[in-house]
């Protein structure tokens, strides 16, 4: 199985599952740093909305 | 109290003794999952003699992966115990997905103090390829909240960001930057 990367290079199609597992990861990432600083680190709000707006850009529009 | 009713269920020896004997008839199983069972079984009964015994096999690397697994949900039951912790952090490296995820699962639920001795180890996995391990990884140090594992926290989410933001150029969608 090709990696998103590779996938991007060989211009074959990006699905949910390879985009999905770096959303996935970030939010893990993101929940364990507030977790860790015991309070929300100073670009949280910089980190949350850029991650809506990344998942906001694969929404098809209705 | 509550000590006179620790101290009662304290194993002994002997309980030990027999517990061991127990798990060395399950092992002679040509089941793995009856092998891997008899490892479980050992979850409610602390003694060092066990503790050792397990952390043998979890470091026999002839012993199935689910065993290994299963050894290492046994030591995560040695909440306060330094050597079960040292056993543990040295497991999440492990090759086998099943067994690395396992060990971060149960230092994770180790008292923190005796965890974060071992906080730098999981910095390593943060950036697995195997996102199971990763995430395990990640679950793990915030749990446990050590300092240690805040700048690699950080880069890990720079990183996975600047991954994400590549994407979305390649794909002609968004316009979010590398962040």
């Amino acid at each position: 199985m090709l990696t998103v990367e590779a996938k991007i290079k060989a211009g074959e199609e990006i699905t949910d599952p390879d985009v999905g597992r770096y959303f996935s990861v970030a939010g893990s990432l993101q929940q364990a740093l507030l977790s860790v600083t015991k309070q929300p680190h100073k670009d949280h709000r910089t980190w949350s909305a850029w991650w809506k707006k990344a998942g906001d850009s694969f929404k098809v529009p209705e | 109290m509550i000590w006179l009713l620790l101290f009662c269920l304290q194993t002994t020896d002997k309980e030990a003794a027999l517990a061991l004997k127990r798990l060395d008839k399950a092992l002679a199983s040509d089941d793995d999952s009856s092998r891997a069972s008899g490892v479980e079984s050992l979850r409610l009964i602390r003694h060092e003699s066990i503790r050792n015994r397990i952390i043998r096999i979890g470091d026999n690397g002839r012993a199935s992966e689910r065993v290994r697994a299963a050894c290492a949900d046994v030591l995560g039951e040695y909440s306060d115990d330094e050597v079960a912790a040292k056993s543990l952090a040295l497991w999440t490296g492990d090759r086998s997905r099943l067994v690395a995820v396992r060990a971060c699962q149960s230092l994770g639920s180790l008292k923190p103090d005796v965890a974060r001795l071992h906080a730098r180890s999981l910095n390593g996995l943060f950036h697995s390829k195997d996102d199971a391990v990763a995430k395990a990884a990640i679950m793990a140090a915030g749990v446990i909240r050590d300092r240690v594992n805040i700048k690699p926290l950080l880069d890990e989410l720079a990183l996975v960001q600047q991954k994400m933001a590549a994407i979305l150029k390649a794909m002609g969608v968004g316009g979010c930057d590398g962040g």
